[in-house]
């Protein structure tokens, strides 16, 4: 696989006025492959956004080198920034301008002008679907046509690697959607490169061919979704929400017997369990198992053969949340 | 290139796309200048109520005897139209002449009317060949004459006149010059010294409730006989020196054949053939021969003219001293007149319109370069910063761009301060003056300096919010000592504002002046000096 982004010991400190340093990003090394959607994930404050400013070259780093296309951040920033385009966290336009002065005015700033420009701005204007609301000021767009302008600039240049800074952040669903949508459709159809940095676990399982988990300025897991919750061992977890009166600890025994996979029961009388349901004179039973699906028919055979009346279901399968439970302690919100 | 070009008109389109900056930019300081213009001004520029110093009334009443020059000069020279006994001079009928030249028609010092002796040093001009004092002053006043010194004085009691100027009957007899060739008369030569000081001044009368165009007669009188003073002292002093030298040793005529010595009487231009044919003959001969013949060179400028056969007219020689052509005097009258013409709202118009002008667009300076602060935020900043574009072309187009910004506004507003005066004056106006040039120079340099003030205090503060404390102090206090509200403080203080600088300079172009080299130095320098500070200092808190 050809590598479109190259880490070798990316690193940023800053100062305190005190004097003191703060690791921000320690000695970050990863590759990312041309035409995959590569997720930087971490919780708040973990150094995604620090990371991509200096791989997209607006803060020097004070350690270490970006490759983009083999083109140094810090020797070469200009060769590396036209093969880049950026989408940062914030609706980075003029509100004051309309949404085809932004992208006119952002394409001359990557060296487009005359009828090229006019002519891709059209395209661009196109694909985030606001061709009728072009000569609008962004001032009067809702927050989802807002990021849609926000991703159009970054895509004007047509460039190899997009860097996208968690470009759902404050928006509806409907629009997030769209945002995701989009960014697979980048992949897809036009074969680009996509660093991608959330700190929703959904967005990135969803999109990413590969994922990063970044925590404290370190990487601290690099791989697929399978690869990563094989890394943790992390079982499927099966919830039910049960009738309590025929619950026994010979019903517990019977099921880690007779059900191949089975692990480990847990049992919540009404009223200590989870209540999400809200059916709080129902019993939880959770049961986790290596495989969640295989052992459900048989897990709800045997509570049916002892009279326990199941309520729901629902199976937890491992996730990147868990794998980021597993490896820092702490939950990927916290 | 293109790319500083692009920040540029981003910056301009969105500036004057903004309703209430435009408000705060263009209409207030507008209003603003307009209000106390019309407070101060009244409405209009000429009779109708504001003060106005061109056609200022004024009566003339000249008692002068006159005084005949040939005696004071001994007898000695006489003018070639004079047929001897001396020229007659009128230093009063000169001083008409001068003020009055429509009512002086064929007067002046040296004769009733006539062939009038004229600045013989310089070529004929008029079809008509007449010669009169080509200044502009008969613009400036609106001269009447009288015989009565009293009825004068009632008269400016009345209101009827800004001013009387009486000139006493020995005047002329006063600055004529007093001198003898041979030896020293200290009797005599005292005598004329001690002429009646208080009989020879020229009153001006004035009227106490128009101080101002009292005070311009009183100048101009002043000027005058300034130079009727000197013309006297000078001569008398070069004739006693003379008198001493000849007196102490005597000529010494030698070989010279009496039969060539000119008569008593006989023209100035036979005198100095004489001098010259006999030059070699005596030192005395050859050094007055040589100074005569300098003098008329030098005077005219033109050596060709100084060999003209009218320059041996001592009464032209005179009569030099006040022609305008002659007299650096009208390099001074010149720009004063072109103010005079104006009317007192249009100067207003120019001293506080161009003071708002400068005012407000310290504002725009200062927190136009604040507005990088406001990229930052809006990140727009990082978004050009992970673009091809170079930090100094960003920093170049944000920084070009408040300049340009800053320089629209000036010319906006001094676009509409003309269109306002002249709407108010009910007549096209161009309250700048004509000298585009120096207008656009002035512009640019302000803008400059406007702008390097702005990046300096953005270079200073550590945060924005602080620049949006000190920003409108800074300018408020540059606004007061630059004279933006009306009152005038000190020089001293004064010129420490880039204000009083851009509006000193505006105002000798209205007045028609170009000396404003000084003014567009300071301004260019410190706009240069307050740029290359303020961007050391913002590189270094910006990461830009």
């Amino acid at each position: 696989m050809d590598t479109m982004v190259k880490l070798r010991d990316l690193s940023k400190t800053y100062r305190r006025s005190d004097g003191s340093a703060v690791e921000a990003v320690k000695q970050i090394n990863l590759e990312i492959y041309k035409g995959e959607i590569f997720s930087l994930l971490g919780p708040n404050g973990a150094g995604k956004t620090t990371t991509i400013s200096m791989m997209s070259g607006l803060i020097a780093p004070t350690g270490g080198d970006a490759f983009i296309g083999g083109h140094s951040i810090t020797k070469e920033p200009m060769a590396a920034k036209r093969l880049m385009g950026f989408i940062p966290q914030e609706v980075a336009l003029y509100p004051e301008l309309s949404a085809r002065r932004n992208l006119l005015f952002f394409g001359k700033m990557y060296g487009m002008h005359g009828s090229d420009l006019n002519k891709r701005v059209d395209e661009v204007l196109a694909f985030i679907d606001l061709t009728d609301r072009q000569k609008d000021k962004i001032s009067t767009f809702s927050g989802g046509m807002k990021r849609r302008v926000n991703i159009g600039v970054g895509l004007l240049h047509r460039p190899e690697l997009l860097f996208m800074d968690e470009p759902t952040v404050g928006i509806d669903p409907q629009n997030r959607r769209r945002v995701l949508d989009t960014v697979k459709q980048l992949r897809d159809e036009y074969g680009m490169t996509i660093l991608y940095t959330t700190h929703m676990m959904e967005e990135a399982q969803e999109l990413s061919d590969r994922v990063g988990i970044i925590d404290h300025g370190e990487l601290i897991a690099l791989g697929t979704q399978g690869e990563l919750t094989q890394q943790v061992r992390e079982e499927d977890q099966i919830d039910f929400a049960i009738d309590g009166r025929g619950w026994s600890s010979e019903l517990e025994a019977r099921l880690l017997q007779e059900v191949p996979g089975l692990t480990r029961v847990a049992y919540a009388p009404p009223g200590h369990g989870d209540d999400s349901a809200g059916e709080e004179s129902l019993a939880a039973l959770t049961a986790f198992a290596a495989r969640g699906r295989q052992a459900l028919p048989d897990i709800i055979r045997i509570l049916n053969d002892a009279g326990v009346e199941v309520h729901s279901v629902k199976v937890r399968e491992p996730d990147l949340e868990a794998v980021f439970l597993a490896l820092t302690g702490r939950a990927l919100r916290d | 290139m293109r790319k500083i070009w692009a920040i540029v008109s981003k910056e301009v389109y969105i500036t004057f796309t903004n309703r209430n900056l435009l408000l705060i930019m263009l209409v207030t300081p507008l209003v603003l200048s307009t209000i106390i213009g019309l407070a101060f001004g009244g409405l209009g520029g000429g009779d109708s109520g504001g003060l106005s110093l061109s056609n200022i009334p004024i009566v003339i009443v000249n008692l002068d005897e006159g005084a005949t020059f040939g005696n004071a000069l001994g007898g000695g020279f006489t003018a070639d139209n004079q047929t001897g006994g001396g020229q007659a001079f009128n230093g009063g009928d000169q001083i008409v002449a001068i003020l009055a030249p429509n009512l002086a028609e064929g007067q002046n010092a040296f004769g009733a009317s006539g062939d009038q002796p004229v600045c013989s040093l310089l070529p004929e001009k008029g079809a008509d060949n007449s010669r009169r004092y080509s200044g502009t002053l008969e613009e400036l006043f609106a001269p009447a004459l009288m015989d009565d010194p009293a009825a004068a004085r009632a008269a400016v009691d009345r209101g009827d006149y800004a001013a009387a100027i009486i000139i006493p009957p020995a005047f002329s007899q006063a600055v004529t010059p007093q001198f003898q060739f041979g030896p020293a008369d200290d009797q005599a030569t005292n005598a004329a010294a001690e002429t009646d000081v208080v009989d020879s001044e020229v009153e001006v009368y004035a009227n106490a409730g128009q101080p101002i165009e009292a005070s311009v007669t009183r100048s101009v009188v002043e000027a005058i006989v300034g130079q009727l003073v000197r013309f006297n002292v000078a001569i008398t002093a070069m004739g006693q020196a003379i008198g001493q030298q000849i007196a102490a040793s005597p000529m010494d005529l030698g070989d010279v054949d009496p039969a060539t010595v000119p008569a008593q009487g006989a023209p100035l231009a036979d005198w100095l053939a004489f001098m010259e044919a006999n030059a070699d003959r005596s030192p005395w001969f050859a050094g007055l021969a040589a100074g005569l013949t300098r003098f008329q060179a030098a005077a005219s400028g033109d050596q060709s003219a100084a060999g003209g056969a009218a320059n041996n007219d001592l009464g032209g020689i005179v009569s030099c001293l006040f022609d305008p052509n002659f007299e650096p005097i009208q390099v001074q009258q010149q720009p004063l007149n072109r103010v005079q013409e104006q009317g007192i709202f249009q100067q207003i118009m120019v001293q506080i319109g161009a003071a708002q002008a400068v005012f407000f667009a310290l504002f725009t300076g200062i927190f136009g370069v604040l507005s990088i602060y406001e990229e930052r935020k809006n990140w727009t900043l990082q978004r050009l910063l992970a673009s091809p574009t170079s930090r100094s072309s960003i920093l170049a187009g944000k920084l070009g761009g408040n300049v340009v910004v800053v320089w629209v506004q000036l010319a906006l507003l001094m676009l509409f301060l003309t269109l306002v005066t002249s709407a108010i004056m009910r007549s096209p106006v161009n309250i700048w003056g004509d000298q585009w040039g120096l207008i656009l120079l002035t512009t640019v340099a302000l803008s400059l300096a406007v702008s390097g003030l702005g990046v300096l205090v953005v270079g200073l503060a550590r945060t924005p919010e602080q620049v949006q404390a000190m920003g409108p102090v800074i300018a408020i206090f540059l606004g007061a000592l630059g004279g933006a509200f009306g009152f005038a403080l000190p020089d001293a203080l004064a010129n420490l504002s880039l204000i009083t600088w851009g509006v000193g300079a505006f105002k000798s172009l209205a007045a028609g002046q170009g000396d404003i080299w000084l003014n567009l130095a300071v301004l260019f320098g410190q706009g240069a000096l307050f740029f290359v500070i303020g961007v050391w200092l913002f590189r270094r808190r910006v990461e830009i």
